[in-house]
């Protein structure tokens, strides 16, 4: 019986098509991108190293250990499929004094065995869940010397994961339950062996590894995908006939406006990498799915309307610690009004400040000044496969800035300033996306138009065609 | 010379009037009207571009009719120039996903001979009507000689024996796709490259030319 993330009631549905946020001092603009991968990528192996402390009993107390983790994940999985991980293996070495503690009193030599317990942390946006994970050490002989390697083995649960997204997989602290392995004639064991229970050092890394979660079934509508990113789950649906191609060269241009600053941040052009188009060739439902990244933009604009300030924003994963890509995954749909082909994209991305002048003086805000939470992104428009697609956010609503953290300069907090300025709702993102024409010839100049992306800094296509465009 | 030498004499240029007459009469007589064909057995798999996706894959059949010999130095001109391209029901999809669902335009089909020697490398302006999809399935367009269209004469070359046209290597389409939304039609400059497998696909039209 697999094991279940549970979706909540919303389900945050990563993004698609295409676009970019740019920010100035809290101002964000949004960015965008396309499409999901090929079919079945290659398992990828996984590992973790975490240290650990485990109080044996006395007299040897707490001691150090490293737990080392290996094992396999795929690259991808499909919602209402499950996730397999396999080959999972954690190596520990125990100091040798340890070792010889489990066995009889007086003896240097024998083997020890046991189990493992622990959990597996499965985190997805805000929600997690912990799958328990009981592994097996073998029977392994103390060597003549020094500390002892042991191996504990087993398999994970399947795990099912229904909302389309990053999942990343945590290692905990294991409890160890280990025994000296008795002599073949030797009595039946009285009483159970202890078990310890050991404690994960404080910071430090603890991911073993991420699946991306793609959309096995993908709605052609807004209000399908709600459904479906809601709670539908389809694990009894057979495979989905898919047929998926990579997207040909897709260039970004993104602008937002931030309705606290008055400001407008243009974001240099950025190109979608693994861009791929899906179509369900059985419903006909279609997605986009892609990564992006983005150059930090340095915006100006005037502080609570008249102090001049300039700020370098860059856009963000919501996982920036760990990653630098943008994932994107958005529907095509046809918009029930103008009945042209459209794009939905739902998607969060953290915007980080620096670099920041007030009246030309910089202005330290430290190396972690980002939003306290992802900037949620809902953009609709049409798309365009022959030419330029605009995709925004919705003009009555906008996206909602959120506050700041980690905003400092010499002590100084920061984060109110910036919220005071910046943070609100009612700002608006613009995503124009550039399908390029393919182009072969060995010099550039020969091309067709539309061979080429917009040139930075290029004047605010976006701006001027988002305000055009049909909704 | 004797005058059985000189009966012998006349049997045998008798002999050779008479075999100089019917070869004549048998090469009137072969020169029919066939139609030549490419990938007619196995449709030839060209790589081509599309908007906004990667070049696909698109399934390319030929014919021509032409006399089914030609006399050494020679020419003759094909007539009913033609084919298919079929696209895939995934590619298919993918268009009708982006919004279009129709096509229309006119092609280029290169053309080269082994031996002989062609006026012009490519038949050019052939006809791809203009027609509208449902959506699903496989789609098959439609290649034609018209009024418009331009057909290479081909030239025996100055010995007998045969001579074999091919599809060259890069059919070219000037088309235009509906959009369904706007009812309009957006040009596309298709570019289609023979798909390089091992072995090669036989690009040659059959049966080879009769050169007499």
């Amino acid at each position: 019986m697999p094991r279940r993330v549970r979706p909540r009631s919303v389900t945050v549905t990563a993004l698609a098509a295409a676009g970019l946020l740019s920010a100035a001092n809290g101002a964000l603009t949004g960015v965008g991108s396309a499409a999901p991968g090929p079919a079945v990528p290659p398992d990828t192996q996984a590992t973790a190293s975490v240290s650990v402390h485990c109080p044996f009993a006395a007299p040897l107390g707490p001691r150090a250990l490293t737990v080392e983790t290996t094992a396999t994940l795929p690259a991808q999985a499909k919602t209402g499929t499950s996730a397999t991980i396999g080959g999972y293996s954690v190596k520990l070495t125990l100091p040798r004094d340890v070792a010889l503690s489990f066995l009889p009193a007086g003896a240097t030599t024998g083997s020890l065995r046991g189990a493992l317990q622990l959990d597996l942390t499965v985190q997805q946006d805000d929600r997690s869940d912990r799958v328990p994970v009981s592994l097996v050490v073998a029977p392994t002989p103390l060597p003549e010397t020094g500390d002892v390697v042991l191996t504990a083995t087993g398999t994970v649960p399947e795990i099912a994961i229904n909302t389309i997204g990053a999942v990343t997989f945590d290692v905990t602290a294991p409890a160890l339950t280990l025994e000296a392995v008795p002599a073949a004639d030797a009595p039946a064991a009285g009483t159970a062996p202890p078990k310890v229970a050991c404690t994960l050092d404080d910071g430090q890394k603890t991911t073993l590894g991420k699946v991306l979660v793609l959309p096995k079934v993908t709605p052609g509508t807004k209000e399908k995908q709600a459904a479906a990113a809601g709670e539908a789950t389809t694990q009894d649906e057979p495979p989905a006939n898919v047929y998926t191609q990579p997207l040909g060269l897709v260039s970004i241009l993104t602008k937002s406006t931030v309705k606290k600053l008055g400001a407008t941040v243009v974001a240099n052009p950025s190109l979608l990498v693994d861009g791929f188009i899906n179509v369900n060739l059985d419903t006909g439902d279609s997605w986009v799915t892609g990564s992006s990244a983005f150059s930090p933009v340095t915006a100006t604009f005037l502080g609570f309307g008249f102090v001049p300030v300039s700020a370098t924003v860059e856009f963000l994963p919501v996982e920036y610690e760990t990653q630098r890509m943008i994932e994107f995954s958005g529907n095509l749909y046809t918009d029930p009004v103008t009945q042209l082909p459209s794009l939905h994209a739902d998607m969060k991305v953290m915007a980080r400040m620096s670099h920041a002048e007030i009246n030309g003086v910089p202005l330290d805000l430290g190396p972690d000044c980002v939003t306290k939470d992802p900037v949620h992104l809902v953009l609709d428009g049409p798309y365009e496969a022959f030419g330029v697609g605009h995709v925004s956010t919705e003009p009555n609503g906008g996206f909602t800035l959120p506050g700041f953290k980690g905003c400092s300069s010499g002590g100084q907090d920061l984060n109110p300033l910036l919220d005071g300025m910046s943070s609100g709702p009612g700002n608006q993102a613009y995503v124009d996306t550039y399908n390029l024409v393919g182009c072969t010839t060995p010099d550039p100049a020969d091309c067709e138009p539309g061979s080429n992306p917009p040139a930075p800094g290029s004047p605010g296509a976006a701006a001027k065609k988002a305000v055009a465009k049909p909704r | 010379m004797s005058r059985l030498s000189r009966l012998s004499a006349g049997i045998a240029t008798t002999a050779t009037a008479v075999g100089a007459i019917a070869v004549l009469t048998a090469g009137t007589a072969a020169a029919a009207t066939i139609t030549y064909t490419a990938g007619g057995t196995t449709p030839l798999t060209y790589t081509c571009s599309f908007p906004g996706i990667t070049p696909q894959p698109v399934l390319v059949t030929s014919h021509l009719d032409a006399d089914d010999s030609v006399p050494a130095g020679g020419t003759v001109t094909p007539v009913n120039v033609g084919g298919s391209a079929t696209i895939s029901a995934g590619v298919h999809a993918l268009l009708t996903a982006v919004g279009y669902d129709g096509i229309q335009g006119t092609a280029t089909v290169p053309v080269t001979a082994a031996s002989g020697t062609l006026s012009q490398p490519a038949a050019t302006g052939l006809d791809i009507p203009q027609t509208i999809y449902p959506a699903g399935g496989p789609i098959t367009v439609n290649i034609s000689q018209v009024a418009t269209s331009t057909v290479p004469t081909y030239t025996a070359p100055a010995t007998p024996g045969t001579d074999t046209l091919s599809m060259g290597n890069t059919v070219t389409a000037n088309l235009q796709f509906h959009k369904k939304a706007t009812n309009t039609w957006t040009p596309w400059t298709m570019s289609c490259t023979l798909k390089v497998t091992n072995p090669a696909q036989n690009v040659a039209f059959s049966p080879s030319i009769t050169i007499s």
